[in-house]
């Protein structure tokens, strides 16, 4: 316990020593395939329409912000693409996509 | 001596945050005289003391991110998914029946309504192939259970409807489609047919008085 309390404090230390607290910010964007029926971009769509705004398709999605403890861009989006792959994305109906917010 | 063993070891009724139709599973299965235990998903938990295993409707973590998204990564779950490869019954219901599918025990997934309302009504269905696990041929061929869920559209790829309708994976068929699922799939099965899930709530039709019994023979298998 004593070791690992250890362990984040010297990190931090090191991060601040580096400037800051290192940490890069990953958004994960997350959209229905084109070939699942979207229910809700397409009642967003009629609604739209009806305000008669022209357009002519709207896919609805998610948007998840992730902090991730590393000052590696490269190895944040690994992280990114595991977490998104098991757990933050449904391969079957959803794709995804990484960005680097900061 | 097999069927001494499964009366007297406890069905598990597992619970998630948000889970509500345990205590009607639970009675169910006790009005039957099977044993039952609830199980906290938060545990780990040893799947040898247990028969079977039932995930209950409800709204696990208030389907927060996807309907049983979460619930499916929970310590519990993890246990459960090793007791199915090895071979015991496991039966989600509602909520429980979208958890399977995010596991990856069963296939396909649980999308919005086509109607985006939630649904509560009752619904005939017709059996397709019986599950062995789960009522086996006790089960009637034409049932009318109760529904309540807004998310409960069956999807899958073509390839992956044609293995479950090639393979005899498909459990419940709805006679009139209430939700937009795919070839009016109510229910579905794994391959080697001990893991099952289905939309409507049998565990709401045990009794006369809640207008019909023909979930029992669900929890009598």
């Amino acid at each position: 316990m004593g070791k690992r309390v250890g362990k984040t404090v010297n990190n931090f230390l090191l991060a601040r020593a580096n400037g800051g607290i290192s940490m890069v910010i990953v958004g994960v964007k997350i959209l229905p395939k084109k070939e699942v029926l979207d229910v809700q971009g397409r009642a967003i769509a009629e609604t739209l329409k009806r305000r008669k705004h022209l357009i002519e398709e709207c896919q609805y999605g998610k948007f998840i912000k992730l902090k991730i403890n590393t000052a590696n861009k490269e190895e944040a989006l690994n992280k990114a693409r595991e977490m998104a792959e098991s757990v933050l994305c449904n391969s079957l109906v959803e794709s995804y996509e990484l960005e680097i917010l900061s | 001596m097999k069927l001494f063993a499964l009366k007297t070891k406890p069905v598990a009724v597992l619970c998630f945050p948000g889970t509500q139709c345990d205590e009607d599973v639970v009675k169910a299965f006790k009005n039957l005289n099977y044993p039952v235990k609830k199980i906290w998903y938060a545990d780990h938990f040893s799947s040898e003391g247990f028969s079977s295993f039932v995930l209950p409707g409800g709204f696990s973590y208030g389907d927060y991110l996807r309907a049983g998204a979460l619930a499916a990564h929970s310590p519990a779950m993890q246990d459960i998914c090793e007791a199915a490869k090895k071979g015991k019954p496991v039966l989600g219901i509602c909520n429980g029946f979208q958890i399977l599918c995010e596991t990856g025990l069963l296939e396909g997934t649980l999308q919005i309504n086509n109607t985006l309302r939630f649904v509560d009504q009752w619904v005939k269905l017709q059996l397709c192939h019986p599950c062995p696990s789960w009522g086996g041929e006790q089960i009637q061929k034409d049932i009318c259970l109760p529904i309540a869920h807004k998310e409960g559209r069956f999807y899958a790829d073509k390839e992956c409807i044609k293995k479950l309708e090639d393979q005899g994976q498909i459990w419940w068929k709805y006679t009139e489609n209430p939700n937009g699922s795919l070839e009016n799939i109510a229910g579905i099965m794994n391959e080697e047919k001990n893991v099952a899930g289905l939309m409507p709530h049998p565990e709401r039709a045990v009794e006369e008085w809640m207008g019909g019994i023909a979930g029992r023979a669900f929890f009598s298998g």
